[in-house]
């Protein structure tokens, strides 16, 4: 067993959920939502964002705006639709039901 | 000093060094490589092109005059290099990659891989990659291809550029160890990250914990696939299904490939016998001018295609230039575009017929029969084709395409026409080729000799050139011919223009048999024709060099023998007498 794997594993199972839930929070361009995992210490390489948020596009959990940006190429907005409303729901559930689990199976 | 280029990334003019833009150009090169097999693969690539231009525009904001080698590598490391994303997006696109490509072909791809080595390079890599592959010196593979190019025809040429096509170059830090052979591990990764660019320690330090992590996440990817195997007996079974149309269509491709390859070489070993038939058949700069491209590319084209479709196959190479394909079929097209022009030519060619009637004089004979042989070849024939029906002599072209016909003749004498008649793309010329046939026909006694076959000049053209020889028979009297001349004999009422071959008598099964011939007698309702096999039979023990007049019953016995014994006695004599006269009167033709 390798702990850079492991570790690595953990991490990615979490990440579309992570990344859904800050788009929640309000509209968001890939540069800010990796610099808000960054900030709380979840580094991702952004070339693996950008396939994460097409699939999660192309599955109509997300949709996205054009707008014109003074430093560059326009940029890619991203919101939320109905329908990833309802899938975040569902992972927050069960991501709270396997926190506590973890939880409480961890701090005895 | 480096030279600056401007290049229009996401649609933003930045300026950006020549190095830099190389190392920019293969990072894009292998991110669409990587997200080809991803859905919406275009969008990811442009998204990330975006967001690469604003790194940079922001650079140049902060006053940087260009983009330099520093700048793209940080780049790189923001975005991360497909190898990165391939160990850390394992959990998503492993799987989809892992049930698009072959298990089997994954497990090769650890090993030592045949690349095209862009830092050893003359040409194309080529060599420096085979040298790698073989652990030998390039320079012995240059000098091998070298000497094939120069020795070869030209073969060495045809090898490199197919070897070009095929392998692929390699550009990743991963591709070079695989090249060498080298195993994939954190010390030979950053020797040859530390050879390709110049980067950072702690850079360095980085991939090489991510190459470890790909390096084992291989392994257990492979694992997986066997457990897989196991788990799905479907999944296995249409996997073989596909290995086996796979398998078949591979079959397909090397058998038409050999079959081409055979073709192609009959073709240049034969290409020295065949060359008079194409001088006999084409006239013109144009036909000769497109006719040896035309074969080339037609048979050349499809066995180059095959080769690198096999190769590729083989080594696994999914992407190649779609221009090859392009060009080859390009190619193929032209070589057909000139056979049809060829043939279309060649077909002009053979357009008109025209037709020569010429009497010879026949000394009338006292028995009141005349006997047709075909007489020997006078010719040395070099070469000879379709069954002796075309011979090559020195200077001549002897065609087996002459026809007998008997008709009635209107009064007491025996009468015989000669036509011959050719081909061509006029009238005047159709008739200029029938006049050059040469048929030179003789008598002796009541004896008349045909020649075995009609002649032209060597450096004519063949052009469907015929003789027809129309023998006009008194009523009441009556033709033989020996076995060689009854093979063109035809019913009088014969169609000139149908195919003679199609009527032909086929009595080849009576070749032991040397004797029978054919007696024809006019009667005043035409043609009476009997076969008298039968009775040649007990010549057979004497001289059979050619066949003795044999009389049918109504002539007397006493007149047959005495008629028989001179005939042989006087055969050799009088067929060599024949020669000379023959001869002669080929000269005097021609």
């Amino acid at each position: 067993m390798n702990i850079d794997n492991t570790q690595s594993q953990m991490r990615k199972g979490v990440l579309e959920f992570c990344i859904l839930s800050i788009i929640k929070q309000g509209e968001a361009y890939p540069s800010d939502i990796i610099e808000k995992m960054k900030e709380a210490k979840l580094d991702i390489l952004e070339g693996t964002l950008y396939p994460l948020l097409t699939r999660l596009k192309n599955a109509e959990l997300l949709s996205y705006r054009w707008e014109e940006s003074n430093s560059g190429p326009p940029r890619k907005y991203f919101s939320m639709t109905d329908k990833g409303e309802a899938f975040y729901l569902e992972l927050e559930k069960t991501w709270n039901e396997l926190a506590n689990a973890v939880n409480q199976l961890t701090s005895k | 000093m480096k030279k600056i280029i401007n290049i229009n990334l996401a649609s933003r003019l930045i300026p950006i060094e020549d190095s830099a833009y190389e190392i920019l150009r293969q990072y894009l090169d292998s991110l669409k490589k990587y997200f080809a097999r991803e859905e919406g693969a275009d969008e990811i690539v442009s998204d990330i092109e975006g967001r690469i231009a604003e790194i940079f525009l922001d650079r140049i904001k902060k006053g940087a005059h260009c983009i330099t080698d520093e700048d793209v590598v940080a780049v790189k490391a923001i975005m991360g290099t497909p190898d990165q994303f391939e160990e850390s997006d394992e959990t998503n696109t492993k799987q989809q990659s892992a049930s698009m490509s072959d298990p089997i072909l994954d497990s090769f791809r650890s090993k030592k891989r045949l690349y095209r080595d862009p830092d050893a390079k003359v040409l194309g890599g080529v060599c420096g990659g085979l040298g790698a592959y073989l652990n030998v010196d390039p320079v012995v593979f240059r000098i091998i291809f070298a000497l094939l190019a120069i020795g070869g025809f030209g073969s060495g040429i045809l090898v490199y550029f197919i070897l070009w096509i095929v392998t692929p170059e390699a550009n990743s830090a991963a591709e070079k160890l695989q090249m060498r052979g080298e195993r994939v591990d954190v010390n030979n990764i950053k020797a040859t990250i530390q050879d390709e660019i110049h980067a950072t320690k702690a850079h360095l330090k980085h991939i090489g914990s991510e190459m470890r992590n790909f390096s084992q996440g291989r392994g257990r990817q492979v694992g997986n696939d066997i457990e897989r195997f196991g788990r799905n007996f479907f999944d296995v079974l249409g996997r073989v299904l596909i290995v086996l149309t796979k398998g078949f269509f591979y079959f397909l491709a090397v058998v038409i490939l050999l079959v081409l390859l055979v073709v192609g070489v009959m073709i240049t070993v034969a290409s020295p016998v065949l060359l008079p038939f194409k001088d006999l058949l084409l006239s013109g700069t144009l036909q000769n001018l497109l006719f040896w491209p035309s074969v080339f590319l037609l048979i050349g084209i499809p066995i180059v295609g095959i080769i690198i479709f096999i190769i590729r196959k083989l080594t696994g190479v999914k992407q190649t230039s779609r221009y090859v394909g392009y060009t080859l079929s390009f190619l193929w097209f032209t070589g057909l575009v000139f056979a049809i022009l060829v043939s279309i030519s060649v077909a002009k060619d053979f357009r008109l017929r025209n037709t020569v009637k010429e009497n010879f004089a026949i000394v009338q004979p006292s028995t009141g029969k005349i006997v047709f042989k075909e007489a020997e070849n006078l010719v040395q024939v070099e070469e000879s084709f379709f069954d002796d029906d075309l011979k090559l002599a020195d200077d001549t072209v002897i065609i087996n395409n002459y026809r007998v016909s008997v008709e009635k003749s209107k009064n007491d004498s025996f009468y015989l026409e000669v036509q011959r008649s050719a081909r061509g793309r006029s009238i005047s010329q159709a008739r200029a080729l029938a006049k050059e046939i040469s048929y030179p026909i003789t008598q002796q006694d009541t004896v008349i000799y045909l020649p075995a076959g009609i002649s032209i000049p060597r450096d004519s053209k063949y052009r469907d050139q015929r003789v027809r020889l129309i023998i006009r028979v008194p009523v009441n009297k009556q033709v033989e011919m020996d076995r060689k001349v009854r093979n063109h004999y035809r019913n009088w009422n014969f169609d000139w223009d149908n195919d003679f071959d199609n009527h032909r008598w086929d009595d080849d099964n009576g070749d032991d048999n040397d004797h029978h011939s054919e007696v024809i007698k006019m009667t005043n309702d035409g043609v009476d024709q009997r076969n008298d096999n039968s009775e040649s039979d007990k010549d057979s023990s004497e001289d059979n060099y050619r066949y003795k007049g044999k009389q049918e019953h109504n002539t007397t016995p006493v007149e047959d023998t005495t008629r028989s014994a001179g005939a042989t006695g006087k055969g050799k004599v009088a067929f060599e007498g024949g020669d000379a006269i023959s001869y002669s009167l080929y000269k005097l033709l021609s």
